[in-house]
């Protein structure tokens, strides 16, 4: 079944196929835990939400086809919840975000297989070359918006520049890295 | 694909920015609003918007690669199967609950049966019951009812309790009466003839009628049964159909 398309995995889903939801977190699992993970600082908090997005697919999958693939569509739907999650967490202390972050931070690592890894690292290596192309501040701007999952007028804030020059970088920065990811792009 | 170069200013607004904003989730109301009509007479832009998501989601392959400590997968699908049943099944549990539904009818139509089959020996055993303590009174008679003719196969009596002051007329073989006819119980004493009560067989061509003695019914030397153009004539006026004296006792 792993020649299957995402899109016939999912449909087998949704039928009520257990195996496939299996399937969709062996391809994508790693991916959303690690989003998560990276806009979080937060290694168990990061579990949860992984599991919760992954289940949310049984019950409130709006999935389009036609309106692009199902990574693409995960992947937003895992930086929409995980923003979401950042907002509610705004009223509570730094201090035991911080201490979280500590925490998971020196816990031990799970090794990945050397297939996963080649394979990750081929299209990492892709994307970054990418990232790179960007100018400075495009880039810098896409990675405090998608990583860190910080509104435009927050990163106007940070780096102290007015918010319609946010917009505009991180709107031409989008447009160059669809550009320059043209071959992986859909 | 569209690239950066391709850019297109309508209106003092730059679509593929916009359209790049859109997937940010940057644009101002002013924005959103023009870009929507746009989106609505040119579908065809969705391509671009999704095109834009997967070069922004791609971004996640270049994050460290960590793991999680905990076997999530396991956990997910543990999770998952009492859902999943509910959804694989949705089609039995229609026929399931469709079945219940039918055999809670059958069971209230059967139980409805049962209740008027208790009420009906209920009945029947406090008729017998109360035939057994008229029995035991004293001074009891017993009226034995014959038809007037040969051609007559109907038969019976009536049971006389003064103690009581009750009477029980019992027949059989009646045959059904057409339009307001009735049967007429009379009480002949002094060659007098009181009317004492009208009745009609059921289904089976069987009368069981409980009366309560008057004066007349008490004092009767005879009995007669006649057929009745309609309820409560004060003298007979149809023919005679059945006969009884006490002195048949």
């Amino acid at each position: 079944m792993n020649e299957v398309t995402d899109e016939a995995v999912f449909n087998a889903f949704v039928r009520g196929d257990v195996a496939a939801l299996g399937i969709l977190y062996d391809r994508y699992g790693l991916l959303v835990y690690r989003l998560i993970y990276r806009m979080l600082n937060n290694a168990q908090e990061a579990e949860d939400l992984t599991q919760e997005i992954f289940l949310s697919l049984q019950v409130n999958a709006k999935f389009d086809p036609k309106r692009g693939s199902f990574y693409t569509y995960l992947m937003m739907l895992t930086r929409s919840r995980t923003i979401d999650r950042l907002r509610s967490k705004t009223s509570k202390g730094k201090f035991w975000q911080n201490i979280k972050g500590l925490k998971s931070s020196i816990e031990p690592k799970k090794l990945v297989s050397p297939l996963e890894r080649a394979s990750r690292e081929e299209r990492a290596i892709k994307v970054r070359n990418a990232l790179q192309n960007l100018s400075a501040n495009q880039r810098q701007i896409l990675q405090l918006s998608y990583y860190e999952g910080l509104s435009q007028s927050e990163i106007a804030k940070r780096l102290n520049i007015p918010l319609g020059t946010v917009k505009t970088h991180s709107r031409r920065g989008l447009l160059k890295l669809r550009k320059n990811l043209h071959n992986l792009v859909n | 694909m569209s690239g950066d170069s391709q850019s297109h200013n309508l209106g003092g607004h730059d679509l593929e920015e916009l359209l790049a904003g859109y997937v940010l989730g940057n644009l101002d109301e002013e924005e959103l609003i023009w870009l929507n009509q746009q989106l609505r007479s040119d579908p065809s832009l969705r391509v671009q918007i999704s095109e834009l998501e997967s070069a922004l989601t791609l971004m996640s392959s270049t994050l460290p690669a960590d793991v999680p400590q905990n076997d999530l997968r396991s956990q997910i699908l543990q999770r998952l199967p009492a859902k999943t049943f509910a959804f694989k099944s949705s089609r039995w549990l229609w026929i399931i609950s469709a079945f219940s539904t039918l055999l809670a009818v059958c069971l209230g139509v059967n139980n409805f049966s049962l209740r008027q089959q208790i009420v009906l020996k209920d009945n029947y055993v406090a008729q017998q019951q109360k035939l057994v303590s008229l029995l035991l009174q004293p001074d009891n008679r017993l009226v034995s009812l014959q038809g007037s003719n040969q051609v007559e196969t109907a038969s019976g009596s009536l049971f006389l309790s003064p103690v009581s002051k009750t009477a029980v007329l019992a027949l059989k073989n009646l045959q059904p009466l057409s339009g307001k006819q009735v049967y007429r119980l009379w009480a002949i004493s002094q060659h007098q003839k009181i009317g004492c009560a009208n009745f009609v067989p059921d289904a089976q061509g069987v009368v069981y009628l409980e009366l309560s003695t008057e004066r007349a019914l008490s004092n009767a030397n005879s009995i007669l049964i006649t057929i009745e153009p309609e309820a409560d004539t004060k003298r007979p006026l149809g023919r005679e159909f059945m006969t009884g004296s006490h002195s048949s006792i």
